[in-house]
C-alpha cells in the first residue's frame, strides 16, 4: 500500500471509508476536493455545540456551504437527508438537529461518525463520475460517467483499463454520449478538459499503487472551467 | 513466441494418437485428413488395436516412437487422455492438440480433470491446445490437427483465434491463412497465439473471436495488442456474450454500472483492437486494413452523380469521425471548367451535369484532380453502373480513370457501386491498387476510419 493516509485507516480495521477519510487519500493524490472543515461527533450532542467547535476552527468555507452528515453505514448520505445547504451561521443548529433526526430515522443502526462543513462547489460546473474497480479479466477498471447521481438512467459511461495514460483519458472523453455539454453551452464557459484529464491520470495511479482498493467513486466530480472538484467520494478496501 | 510455438503450426513430425482405421466420409480420420491437406512432415498413428493405418504401421503406444515427434494429437475418451499427455510429456512432444469434450465444457468431474491436463503441461513444459477443440489449421504449412476433412483454398494473410470450431474452414469474408481453436484453454490462450501472430512474417492481420478472458489476462492483452498494432500488424476481435454477472452486490455506483461488455469496449479502444459486430463489419474492416494503403487525415472526398449519395456520405462520415475534405482551387476548376455555370462546385464534386456535356473528361478530371489534391485523404466515389448505360460514355466509362489514375497515388479509393453491374465493378477492380469496391456508402465511411486509425497508431500519429 502506497499510501500512508490508506494504511492508516486500514490498520483500523475500516473497509469502507466515509467521505472525508477518501478525501483525504484523494488529496494526498494531488486530486482537488473542497475547503472543509469536520467535526467529531464525539465533540458535539446537539447542533448549538457543534456550531461552537465549528467557530473555534480555521478554514471555514464561506457561506452559503453544505454540512454534511459522516457515516461509513450509509452509501449515499444524500439519499439519508444527510447534506443541507445553509446560508448563514444562524441556520446551523436547527438545521445539525434536523439532519441527525433524519438520518436516525432513515437507519437506526447507522454510525454518525461526525458532519462536515464543506464548499459549495457547483457554480457551471458539471457533475461526473469518476470511478474504480476490479474486474475478473481486467484487473483493475476506471470508469468515467455523465451524471453524478443520475449516472445509472444515462447508463453513459467509459471503461478503461490500469494504467491510464492521458491519450486513454482522452479517449474517454470522447466516447462520452453527453460531451457536448462540456463544452461552452447556454452561456456556461466550457469545462476545464485538461484538468480533467490529469485528475482522471492521478486517479488511476491511486488505485494501480494501492491494490488494497476494491472500489471507489468520486460522485459527483465537479468539472467546471477552472478546474475539477471531488465533491463527494467513497473508497472501499479488502 | 514464435519459435516456442512453431510445433504448433509447422511440425515435422506428428503423433496421431487414437487414429482410425476406417477412412472416408464419417470416420473422422485425422491421419486421412494430413494426407489429403498435403501434410509432407512424418505421421506416427497410435492406436493398439490396429496393425496399420492407411498404409502405416500403427504403433502401441507413443512412446514407442525412436524419432523425435514435435506435435501430438489425442483423439481419445476423455478418462485416457491425461495418462496419454504424462506419455507426451515423457516422450519430450513440445505441443499437443486434445480434440476430445467432457473437461471445463462439461462441469462436474471434467473441471478436475482439466485442471490435471494443466498440471501435466506445466511439469513437462507442453503447450496444449484444448482440450474440446478443433485445434489448428495452417493453409501455408499443409497442417491440420481436424478431425473434420478440410481442404485448400485462396488464402490472406490473416490469423484466427478462436473460440470455437464455427469457423474452422473460413471466416465470412476473412479465408484466413492460420487458424486455432482455442477450446477451453486450459494453456495456450489469446495472448500467447497473438504474440505468436504477431511475429509470424506470414501474418498481416490477426482477427479473435472471444467469448471471455482467464483471470486477470485481460491487461495482458491490451498491452500485446497495443505493442501488435504499433508494429504494423491489425488486430479485430469479435466479442460475444454480454452477460453482466458481478454487477449484483456492487456497493459503487461504478460497480452497479459497469457491464462486460462496455469494459471490452473500452480495452478495445485502449488496445487499438478494431471491434466488429458481426461477419460483414469484420469483412469490411479486414479488408480495408489489407488492401487500402494509409491515410494520413480524415479528410475525404467524394464522386458521385446524386445528391443523396452526398447527403448519405455526409451523414456517415459524421458517424464515424470523418469530415468531407475542402478541395483546393485546381479540383474546383477541373470540375467547373467542365460543368454548367449554375453549378456551384464543392466536395462532394456533383458529376451529373458534367457528365451530360463530357462524360469521359468530367470522370478523368474529377478522378485525377482529386487523387492529386492534398486536402483529400481517400476518396469515395458513388457511381450508377448499369447496362444499359445512360451515359455516352458507356458502362464503363465512369471507372475507368479509376484504373488508370489510382495505382499511381498512395490514396484510398472506395468505390461504392449500384445499378445492375455491381459484382462486374468488384472484379473489374479487384486487382487495381488502392481501389476497395463495397457495397455501401455507410460500410466505405466504417473501411475510411478504419484504415485511419490504423494508421494514426502505426505511424506515431495522435489524434
Amino acid at each position: 500500500m502506497e499510501s500512508d493516509t490508506l494504511s492508516t485507516y486500514a490498520d483500523r480495521g475500516i473497509e469502507l471509508l466515509n467521505e472525508y477519510e477518501a478525501r483525504q487519500v484523494l488529496r494526498e493524490y494531488d486530486i482537488p476536493c473542497p475547503t472543509e472543515v469536520f467535526v467529531d461527533a464525539d465533540e458535539f450532542d446537539d447542533g448549538e455545540e457543534f456550531l461552537n467547535h465549528l467557530q473555534a476552527e480555521d478554514g471555514v468555507p464561506s457561506y452559503p456551504l453544505y454540512l454534511k452528515a459522516v457515516s461509513r453505514d450509509v452509501s449515499s448520505v444524500s439519499d439519508a437527508g444527510g447534506v443541507r445547504q445553509v446560508a448563514s451561521e444562524e441556520e446551523i443548529p436547527g438545521v445539525v438537529d434536523g439532519m441527525l433526526e433524519q438520518m436516525t430515522e432513515y437507519d437506526p443502526s447507522a454510525e454518525i461518525q461526525g458532519v462536515l462543513a464543506t464548499e459549495d462547489v457547483s457554480g457551471d460546473a458539471r457533475e461526473l463520475l469518476l470511478g474504480s474497480t476490479v474486474d475478473p479479466q481486467f484487473g483493475n477498471v476506471v470508469s468515467l460517467g455523465v451524471g453524478g447521481i443520475y449516472v445509472e438512467v444515462y447508463g453513459d459511461v467509459e471503461f478503461r483499463t490500469v494504467p491510464l495514460s492521458k491519450e486513454d483519458a482522452w479517449s474517454m472523453i470522447d466516447g462520452l454520449e453527453g460531451k457536448a455539454m462540456l463544452e461552452e453551452f447556454r452561456g456556461m464557459p466550457a469545462a476545464d478538459l485538461d484538468a480533467l484529464v490529469d485528475v482522471a491520470v492521478e486517479f488511476s495511479h491511486l488505485v494501480e499503487e494501492n491494490p488494497e482498493i476494491s472500489e471507489a467513486d468520486i460522485n459527483p466530480l465537479m468539472v467546471g472551467p477552472d478546474g475539477v472538484v471531488a465533491a463527494d467520494a467513497l473508497i472501499r478496501l479488502s | 513466441m514464435y519459435e516456442e510455438l512453431q510445433p504448433v503450426f509447422d511440425p515435422d513430425s506428428v503423433a496421431v494418437i487414437g487414429a482410425r482405421r476406417q477412412s472416408g466420409p464419417g470416420s473422422f480420420n485425422v491421419v486421412e485428413n494430413l494426407d489429403e491437406f498435403g501434410f509432407d512432415g512424418t505421421i506416427y498413428p497410435v492406436n493398439p488395436k490396429a496393425d496399420e493405418v492407411l498404409g502405416r504401421e500403427a504403433l502401441d503406444d507413443v512412446r514407442e516412437i525412436d524419432e523425435p515427434v514435435d506435435h501430438a494429437i489425442i483423439f481419445l475418451p476423455r478418462h485416457l487422455v491425461g495418462d496419454t499427455l504424462r506419455a507426451c510429456g515423457e516422450s519430450g512432444i513440445p505441443a499437443v492438440t486434445i480434440p476430445s469434450q467432457g473437461f471445463a465444457d462439461a462441469g462436474g468431474d471434467g473441471v478436475q480433470m482439466q485442471a490435471e491436463l494443466e498440471e501435466i503441461a506445466d511439469e513437462y513444459g507442453m503447450h496444449v491446445v484444448g482440450p474440446n477443440t478443433m485445434g489448428v489449421h495452417s493453409f501455408t504449412t499443409n497442417f491440420t490437427t481436424a478431425f473434420a476433412p478440410i481442404a485448400h483454398r485462396e488464402t490472406k494473410p490473416i490469423g484466427v483465434i478462436s473460440q470455437t470450431g464455427l469457423f474452422s474452414m473460413s471466416f465470412p469474408g476473412m479465408p484466413y491463412a492460420k487458424f486455432i481453436d482455442l477450446g477451453n484453454a486450459c494453456d495456450l490462450d489469446h495472448v500467447d497465439l497473438l504474440q505468436y501472430y504477431a511475429e509470424d512474417p506470414e501474418i498481416e492481420q490477426v482477427f479473435m473471436h472471444i467469448e471471455g478472458l482467464g483471470e486477470g489476462r485481460g491487461d495482458d492483452l491490451v498491452d500485446v495488442a497495443r505493442d501488435t498494432v504499433e508494429n504494423g500488424t491489425s488486430v479485430l476481435a469479435i466479442k460475444t456474450g454480454t452477460s453482466d454477472a458481478g454487477r449484483a452486490q456492487a456497493e459503487s455506483h461504478t460497480g452497479s454500472l459497469m457491464g462486460e461488455d462496455a469494459v471490452f469496449d473500452g480495452a478495445f479502444k485502449q488496445a487499438r483492437i478494431q471491434r466488429v459486430g458481426d461477419y460483414t463489419e469484420a469483412e469490411v474492416k479486414s479488408r480495408a486494413l489489407l488492401e487500402l494503403p494509409s491515410m494520413s487525415g480524415k479528410q475525404i472526398g467524394m464522386i458521385t452523380h446524386h445528391g443523396a449519395a452526398m447527403i448519405m456520405a455526409m451523414d456517415a462520415a459524421e458517424e464515424f469521425g470523418l469530415e468531407m475534405a475542402d478541395v483546393s482551387e485546381e479540383t474546383i476548376e477541373a470540375v467547373a471548367e467542365l460543368s454548367p455555370d449554375w453549378l456551384d462546385v464543392e466536395n462532394p464534386l456533383d458529376l451529373g451535369p458534367a457528365t451530360v456535356v463530357d462524360a469521359p473528361a468530367a470522370h478523368e478530371a474529377a478522378v485525377e484532380a482529386s487523387l492529386s489534391d492534398d486536402a483529400v485523404d481517400a476518396l469515395l466515389l458513388s457511381v450508377h453502373i448499369a447496362d444499359p448505360s445512360p451515359w455516352p460514355v458507356g458502362v464503363w466509362g465512369h471507372i475507368e480513370a479509376l484504373e488508370e489514375h489510382a495505382p499511381e497515388h498512395d490514396k484510398p479509393v472506395i468505390v461504392v457501386p449500384v445499378g445492375t453491374e455491381q459484382s462486374e465493378t468488384r472484379d473489374r477492380l479487384e486487382d487495381v491498387d488502392n481501389v476497395l469496391v463495397l457495397d455501401d456508402i455507410r460500410q466505405a465511411m466504417n473501411g475510411f476510419r478504419t484504415v485511419y486509425e490504423f494508421s494514426s497508431h502505426t505511424e506515431g500519429g495522435d489524434h
